[in-house]
């Protein structure tokens, strides 16, 4: 098993980084860093793929007395350090890279380009408690950070300068009193005008940069779980994140007006510390040492993963899901259930339901003969209602009468 | 009518089934003529109406059963059987995955190992620091809860007790950091009874909140707490069995000091069984005659249940928990065999 298989990347907060591979059958699990060797910086604060191509990741590591950046190549699994951060205090919030240099924020608010030429390096200052950085996806130049107390800013490499920030939402309407801000993750939308923000005290914002300074949509989380802790956005439908809190709820979001929480997927029994959500399924990690893995839409827990360490950080492997995938659903075609046949074909053809249910009746045993047939005449040449309609006709026939002309 | 009465009478199986019944009828008779005067063989002891009766003989049927079940187990001893081991709930246990099994020192168990090198709690495990630690309680704490505090701080070496002054913990944190603290527990009560204990370790976390229940102080063990040493303890962290037993276990553990005073012959246990963790205090002594030992307790016991564990030290609202239960009992609760430590 190469490293290039791995799916999910994790890292722990005692300094593990594993390699996960995770099937329908079993999980491949290997250490990539072991926190007893002798370069472990301490907790792995922060990990980001490099480019779009997704070969090398970078890993932001140690707290408080070094930290590090290190890259690792996933083609020839080697992890090394890149250099020593040392600019700021705290640890790593946030890993970009931006023309072959690597882009650090620390939880000071200090962010910097590191070039090892010397020149044009540079540091800008997000302000202080510094809790995400994250870049766009299209923009390569483009940043946004935010904290506690620390409105969503956004800046612009390139120019080195800030070009958006946040305005606070109104005072309390009952108290008159400042609403905290306390984001955790920010996450871009699509294109890097539309940002969303989670963060501690419950908000959900999404920020509309041509629009208006403050949020677009507001979304408050009730109950005494609230304290948002990451956020992914998703690909399957526009404007929808996943989000999870320090008590591992997990929840779906619809960010388009008015804002609404849809799912909530259950499992995790920790904080959950990063999602990543491919097209069907969101991939969640948590400080009660497993990884998870939930269908988007039904919710049901697919996949279930004990890591052995309280897990901080992860990437995930765009692709790779929706693969597996695939070939999970031709492993269900061929030997599913023959009553799960059924049900599909009634999906299919509304009319045919009735005989379905009467050829059970008569012959349990040669039907799901009959409905595969069926299906592989639907699959063969997709034709019009009236055709359908025809086919059937020929293969009931053909049930009553001899089986020879239906396997053809 | 007619009509009916007429099909009826036309009706062929009328007739058969008459003949039927009137055969099956005969060879009743001739059955109820063959065994005329028989008995139930048994009564059972449910079917007796009396009720002294009924009672009589059902003591004296269970006894008869007793008595043949020795009798089958002095076979089987005697044939070198060996013995049957029960089935208990602990025995029947389901396995979780997170499971230690073996020395910690195993090679299956090394990521274990390691990542319980680089925890919190290491530098304790390294002999680094003497552990000190504040015992305090909720606002005006009671009688009982303030026995059960002073109780503590006899039990752990180098601990204090004070009362809380309308203090909030977040801010205790802080100032016992300043001090030189390496715990605090919090007793916290309800009803005039101690029922839930807060242990935050200093200074990165993490911290444990427990039930607190079946608190029976020295004296409502009738001894005297003149009977404890100012020795330092043996610590007994006894069937911590998955990786989040052990957390818990490192933390009872790192409340005291790691070199136990073995002449003061005190040991302290932290028994876990199902889940409910069973404190015990006592002291042993060796017969001089025989060189057996025995214990003798000192008092006070109690039995915690772990509620939950938060990363870093205390904050209830916005921290981040390692493993928390409420909310989401009967999702992990999935059978009665199931448990976390």
């Amino acid at each position: 098993m190469s490293a290039k298989d791995f799916d999910v990347i994790v890292g722990g907060t005692t300094g593990f980084i594993h390699g996960v591979n995770i099937s329908s059958t079993t999980n491949i699990v290997k250490t990539i860093q072991n926190p007893a060797s002798n370069d472990n910086h301490g907790e792995v604060s922060c990990m980001e793929w490099e480019n779009l191509n997704e070969q090398n990741i970078l890993i932001g590591c140690g707290k408080n007395n070094v930290r590090s950046v290190k890259i690792y190549d996933t083609e020839n699994h080697s992890l090394r350090t890149l250099f020593v951060a040392d600019v700021g205090l705290g640890a790593i919030r946030g890993l970009a890279k931006y023309n072959e240099q690597v882009l650090t924020a620390a939880e000071s608010g200090h962010i910097k380009l590191w070039n090892h030429c010397g020149d044009e390096e540079f540091v800008l200052e997000a302000g202080k408690n510094l809790n995400r950085m994250r870049r766009a996806f299209m923009q390569e130049n483009i940043i946004a950070t935010g904290g506690d107390e620390n409105p969503l800013k956004l800046f612009d490499i390139e120019r080195q300068t800030q070009i958006f920030t946040a305005k606070n939402v109104p005072n309390d309407q009952l108290t008159q009193l400042k609403v905290e801000i306390g984001i955790n993750d920010v996450g871009f939308i699509n294109n890097s005008e539309h940002i969303a923000t989670a963060g501690k005290y419950g908000h959900i914002r999404l920020y509309d940069i041509k629009a208006q300074r403050r949020p677009v949509v507001n979304i408050q989380m009730n109950g005494d779980d609230i304290a948002i802790k990451a956020l992914a956005t998703c690909t399957h439908e526009d404007k929808h994140i996943i989000v999870g809190t320090g008590k591992g709820r997990m929840n779906l979001i619809d960010l388009r007006k008015p804002g609404k929480i849809l799912n909530t997927y259950k499992g995790p029994a920790g904080a959950i510390t990063a999602i990543a959500a491919t097209n069907s399924e969101v991939v969640s990690i948590s400080y009660d040492r497993y990884l998870y893995v939930h269908n988007i839409k039904t919710k049901a827990l697919l996949k279930k993963c004990n890591l052995k360490s309280k897990l901080s950080a992860m990437v995930l492997r765009a692709q790779f899901f929706s693969e597996k995938l695939q070939i999970k659903k031709e492993v269900t075609v061929s030997d599913d259930d023959d009553d799960d046949d059924i049900f599909e074909d009634v999906e299919l053809q509304k009319p045919k339901k009735r005989k379905c249910i009467e050829d059970i009746v008569c012959n349990g045993a040669s039907i799901n003969k009959k409905i595969k047939n069926n299906k592989k005449v639907i699959k063969k040449s997709p034709e019009p209602d009236s055709d359908d309609d025809s086919d059937e006709l020929d293969t009931d026939d053909s049930f009553n009468g001899d089986s020879s002309e239906v396997s053809e | 009518m007619k009509a009916s009465k007429k099909d009826l009478m036309v009706n062929p199986f009328f007739k058969i089934k008459k003949e039927n019944d009137q055969k099956e009828s005969k060879k009743k008779i001739k059955e109820e003529k063959e065994d005329k005067v028989e008995l139930p063989a048994e009564i059972t002891v449910n079917a007796i109406r009396n009720k002294v009766v009924r009672q009589k003989k059902y003591e004296a049927l269970q006894k008869e059963k007793k008595k043949a079940k020795k009798e089958r187990r002095k076979a089987r001893a005697k044939a070198g059987e060996p013995k049957q081991i029960p089935h208990t709930i602990e025995s029947l246990r389901e396995k979780d995955e997170t499971m230690i099994f073996g020395s910690i020192d195993d090679e299956e168990n090394i990521e274990y190992k390691i990542d319980m090198e680089h925890d919190e709690f290491a530098s304790y495990y390294r002999e680094e620091y003497e552990p000190k630690v504040l015992i305090t309680y909720s606002d005006n704490p009671h009688t009982k809860t303030r026995i059960f505090g002073r109780e503590l701080t006899r039990i752990i070496p180098n601990s204090i007790s004070l009362y809380r002054n309308r203090s909030g913990v977040k801010k205790m944190v802080d100032s016992c950091i300043k001090r030189n603290f390496t715990d605090i527990i919090v007793v916290n009560e309800n009803q005039c009874k101690p029922n839930g204990l807060l242990i935050i370790h200093l200074p990165n976390g993490p911290t444990m909140h427990c039930k607190l229940s079946n608190v029976k102080l020295t004296t409502d063990l009738k001894k005297d707490h003149k009977e404890i040493t100012q020795h330092r303890p043996e610590v007994i962290l006894n069937n911590f069995t998955t990786r989040l037993g052990h957390t818990c276990a490192r933390m009872f553990g790192a409340l005291f000091h790691y070199q136990p005073e073995f002449k003061g012959r005190r040991v302290v246990t932290f028994h876990n069984q199902r889940d409910y963790i069973f404190f015990r205090h006592h002291r042993y002594e060796f017969d001089k005659k025989t060189g057996k030992p025995r214990l003798r307790e000192l008092g006070p016991r109690f039995t915690l249940r772990l509620r939950s564990i938060q990363h870093g030290t205390f904050d209830s609202k916005y921290g981040d928990y390692e493993w928390i239960i409420q909310g989401r009992r009967h999702q992990m609760e999935t059978s009665r065999r199931k448990f976390f430590l």
